[in-house]
């Protein structure tokens, strides 16, 4: 899959991200995925793909062909429902009325009741003066949009994740390398074009670039390391899709502890190093876990 | 002299790490693994088997006893284990899973069930095996394993592993295979209606069809091509990357997907 048909994915995904998605009756070909906001799989429906809801409950009457994940959210499998898939909640419930209805591995993570703590309370964090309760903040939701994201990667673009991945692993000093050395050149020549005037425009243009390519490598690499940390945790005896989650969580945690900046800026480089050694995750060899 | 008192350091060190280990055994890491047989009959004839397994195989055979007979061949860090699996008959379903203990390694199953019934496996880091003619829906969940399918069903085969191949022999009802690494080989005999999927991230895909068979191609590869070798009618040549068209008019619905390989459709 090349990029612009990540990008083409992601549009295409948008509308579901930010709109609703009306269950129909009949079969659905293809994963669901939806951003803040709940999924209801009628009883009459069937689905032939994964059903993923980030900040959302998922209810399964129905037929999912497929795993059932909700991140920050909580799942509910009807007596009457079959997932013939994983059914997996991270920072939420998992709800089986029948432990039967579910044919593959059943796996909650964290957070028993997250949904339950009052949104009021962490916006109050938010708005108190002293800065502890912000940066506590601000690093929660860090965590848990990168674990959403990496969940929504893995969905759309299962190998380009796995190919930044074993490229980390196969080297990841390498890789941290290339990360440092990509930002060390394009900072001097970003310095050195904008050392004239016209060369100004252009400087912006490639700070813009840069930018880009930092962001993207952030979580398309965030999501590999998640991965990497997520397998090499089961040994592989979850999804790809549980252990990267899983894996994200950890790796947030660790973030999460004070100190701990330098790590930061390590993980950064050696996941913006793997997106550029893989072009985007396109290139280069897959090494099975 | 510089050599000598590198051949002591060396060998100081060596003494200090065997000593280091004679310690660490004798305050019990035990890696060894223990292997007991597990054997049980249940009269079950209609309804679906549930068997979950970990770090070992899954074999389900058709026979032609109006029973199940389950085997398991465990493993466990204890000498004195006595492994003993959850076993549940319920609302028509049988199932048959591992008892959550930290000293139980894994399990491998061999199963052997009526005609007619419902199978659903899940394993990890095992290969699943299902073999035997006159099965009803089949469902196999497995990571780190391949999946061979050798026998016929009328229902949905439904099929996800992560990191290995998986290959049908025969099978009548619809499919929906999934693989993340690893190709998918199926021989799908004559197909004129129903739905197929065969998906995977990095390995061929190989379909075997009858020619009489007519079916709507959706198929898509990013770094490979696609062929077919079927002499009947083709709404549009067949070639490229990506493919939408009817074969013989159009009936079941085959969708056939990778990344980083070739797609192949042809004649068994």
């Amino acid at each position: 899959m090349k990029l612009s048909k990540i990008f083409a994915a992601l549009l295409l995904v948008l509308p579901l991200l930010v709109g609703g998605l009306a269950g129909a009756a009949g079969d659905t070909n293809g994963d669901i995925v939806k951003f803040s906001g709940d999924i209801v799989i009628p009883a009459d429906q069937t689905v032939n793909g994964s059903v993923v809801a980030i900040s959302g409950n998922i209810e399964v009457l129905g037929t999912v062909n497929g795993n059932v994940v909700a991140v920050m959210g909580n799942v509910t499998i009807d007596d009457s429902a079959v997932v013939r898939g994983d059914a997996v909640a991270v920072l939420g419930n998992l709800k089986l009325q029948n432990e039967g209805s579910v044919y593959g591995n059943r796996v909650a993570v964290v957070g028993q009741g997250f949904r339950n703590i009052p949104v009021h309370n962490w916006s109050w964090r938010l708005h108190r003066p002293h800065l502890r309760g912000f940066h506590f903040g601000a690093k929660t939701f860090g965590l848990v949009f990168q674990v959403a994201m990496t969940a929504l990667l893995i969905a759309i673009a299962p190998q380009h994740v796995v190919r930044i991945k074993s490229s980390i692993s196969s080297n990841f000093v390498a890789a941290g390398a290339i990360g440092l050395g990509t930002i060390l050149a394009s900072s001097a020549l970003i310095f050195i074009t904008a050392l004239t005037i016209i060369g100004i425009p252009l400087a912006i243009l490639l700070a813009a670039l840069l930018g880009l390519v930092c962001l993207v490598g952030r979580y398309l690499g965030g999501a590999a390391i998640g991965l990497l940390i997520g397998q090499a945790v089961f040994k592989g005896h979850q999804s790809q899709m549980n252990a990267a989650i899983v894996g994200s969580l950890i790796a947030g945690a660790i973030l999460m502890v004070p100190f701990t900046g330098l790590l930061s800026a390590l993980f950064s480089l050696i996941a913006l190093g793997g997106v550029i050694v893989t072009r985007m995750g396109t290139k280069g060899e897959i090494v099975n876990a | 002299m510089r050599k000598v008192v590198g051949i002591v350091l060396i060998l100081a060190l060596a003494l200090l790490a065997s000593g280091c280990g004679v310690v660490v055994i004798d305050n019990g890491w035990n890696f060894r693994n223990y292997n007991g047989d597990w054997t049980n009959t249940y009269q079950f004839t209609t309804g679906r088997l549930t068997v979950a397994g970990a770090n070992g195989s899954i074999t389900i055979e058709v026979w032609d006893k109006d029973e199940v007979r389950a085997d398991a061949r465990w493993s466990a860090k204890t000498e004195s284990y006595d492994f003993q699996p959850v076993v549940e008959e319920k609302d028509g379903v049988l199932s048959l899973t591992l008892p959550k203990d930290r000293d139980l390694s894994g399990v491998s199953w061999v199963i052997k069930v009526p005609q007619g019934m419902d199978v659903v496996a899940r394993t990890s880091n095992g290969r699943v095996d299902i073999r035997g003619d006159g099965f009803g829906e089949v469902t196999v969940n497995t990571s780190n394993g391949r999946v061979n399918l050798d026998g016929s069903g009328s229902g949905l085969l439904y099929v996800n592993t992560s990191n290995g191949s998986i290959e049908i022999r025969s099978w009548a009802g619809e499919v929906d295979a999934s693989t993340s690494n690893g190709s998918i080989t199926a021989w799908l005999g004559e197909i004129t209606g129903g739905r197929y999927s065969l998906t995977t991230s990095n390995g061929a895909i190989r379909v075997y069809v009858e020619e009489a068979s007519a079916f709507d191609l959706s198929a898509s590869t990013s770094n490979g091509r696609i062929s077919a070798d079927l002499s009947g009618n083709w709404s549009r040549e067949v070639s490229g990357t990506n493919h939408d068209g009817l074969y013989n008019g159009g009936g079941a619905r085959l969708i056939l997907r990778t990344s980083n390989s070739n797609i192949w459709l042809s004649r068994p």
